[in-house]
């Protein structure tokens, strides 16, 4: 076995040198030759190109970096205007002492609307009115057109009774 | 790789951005890089486009030739590096084709006999070396074909030279074991055994002509 191994290590180092002694191939060298020049200077010109699209780039970066910080020392210098908050009309609580009938008109997002141990009756005037029942509690959701039933700007609970 | 005195000024030339510097680089260097991608790959179609490549990016990343290895190595690193990214591109093992008219030369004084057969053992061996893992082929083809030691392909694949060693000796040990599931090494293999055993063969008589 050892023998057949060198017989072929034997093999292997001859193939190697017969592969050694063979010389360089032969390729069309002239037109290796013109593609590679062509192609450095296709790669020449499109890198002024690219230097001309980074230098837009560059440009737009820096101008952006100028707003910014313009902007910034601007209103670093200018009077702070008092901080405003949204003008939203403060929720009101509506009874359980109020007076019946509440004009629905006059009923904002957010009201909250409770009952006594009386009903509360609030009215759309020419339109509908509708009635809270003792002890129960509504809050507006949403104003919208009044409908006849159920006013869909209103969200009544189950009514608890006290 | 052929080095000659005045490469370390040609590059130097190069890196200024000289083209006729250039150009005389790759007249010096074209042959031994056509060569190395031939072993590296075996008898291919796209050799040119491979040579073309390897000159494409030297020319590219000449300015990054610092000259802490001898350009040839560095020359070497860049073609077995264009020759993997070839390899992986295909993302498969090259068609081995028949060498292309002018590889291999007629002209080797054997007989039309012999040099049939040396034509077929060549192209059993690039089957043979196509079946090695990359890293196994690139150490064997730089060593036992191209004659770098261990040090220089070391560089060149960038792997310590103990690497390198292991490397070369499992493939030599593949190699070895795969010889005989080739007819035309096969028969080369038998008939050295025939010498061995004292029976001159046809090719020794041949060849002590």
């Amino acid at each position: 076995m050892s023998e057949h191994r060198d017989v072929e290590s034997e093999a292997l180092d001859r193939v190697s040198r017969e592969l050694r002694a063979e010389p360089s191939p032969e390729l069309d060298w002239e037109r290796i030759e013109q593609r590679l020049f062509e192609r450095i200077d296709a790669s020449r010109e499109s890198a002024p190109a690219r230097a001309g699209a980074w230098r837009v780039v560059a440009a737009l970066a820096v101008a952006a970096v100028i707003a910014l910080v313009a902007g910034a020392v601007l209103r670093r210098g200018a009077p702070t205007p008092a901080r405003t908050a949204p003008v939203v009309a403060a929720a009101r609580v509506i009874g359980p002492e109020a007076s019946s009938p509440q004009d629905g008109a006059t009923l904002a997002v957010g009201d909250t609307l409770l009952s006594g141990a009386r009903d509360l009756v609030v009215e759309h005037a020419g339109r509908v009115s509708w009635t809270l029942e003792p002890g129960s509690r509504a809050s507006v959701a949403e104003l919208g057109e009044v409908a006849r039933s159920p006013p869909r700007w209103c969200r009544a609970p189950s009514p608890r009774r006290s | 790789v052929a080095e000659a005195d005045d490469s370390e000024e040609l590059v130097r030339r190069c890196q200024a951005g000289d083209r006729a510097a250039f150009r005389d680089l790759f007249h010096r260097h074209r042959s031994d890089v056509a060569r190395l991608v031939q072993r590296m790959m075996g008898p291919t179609a796209d050799l040119d486009d491979v040579v073309q490549e390897v000159f494409f990016q030297v020319h590219r990343s000449i300015k990054d030739f610092r000259g802490q290895a001898r350009f040839s190595t560095w020359l070497y690193r860049v073609t077995v590096n264009v020759v993997l990214m070839q390899r992986r591109a295909a993302k498969s093992r090259p068609i081995l084709v028949e060498a292309p008219e002018g590889l291999t030369p007629a002209s080797t004084g054997l007989s039309p006999d012999d040099d049939a057969a040396r034509r077929a053992r060549m192209q059993a061996f690039a089957r043979l070396l196509e079946r090695l893992s990359e890293k196994k082929r690139a150490v064997f083809v730089l060593h036992e074909l191209e004659g770098l030691s261990a040090g220089e392909i070391s560089e060149i694949v960038d792997a310590p030279v103990l690497t390198v060693r292991t490397r070369l000796f499992y493939a030599r040990k593949e190699l070895t074991e795969m010889l005989r599931e080739e007819p035309a090494l096969a028969a080369l293999a038998d008939e050295l055994e025939r010498d061995s055993a004292g029976r001159p063969s046809a090719h020794a008589t041949e060849e002590a002509r």
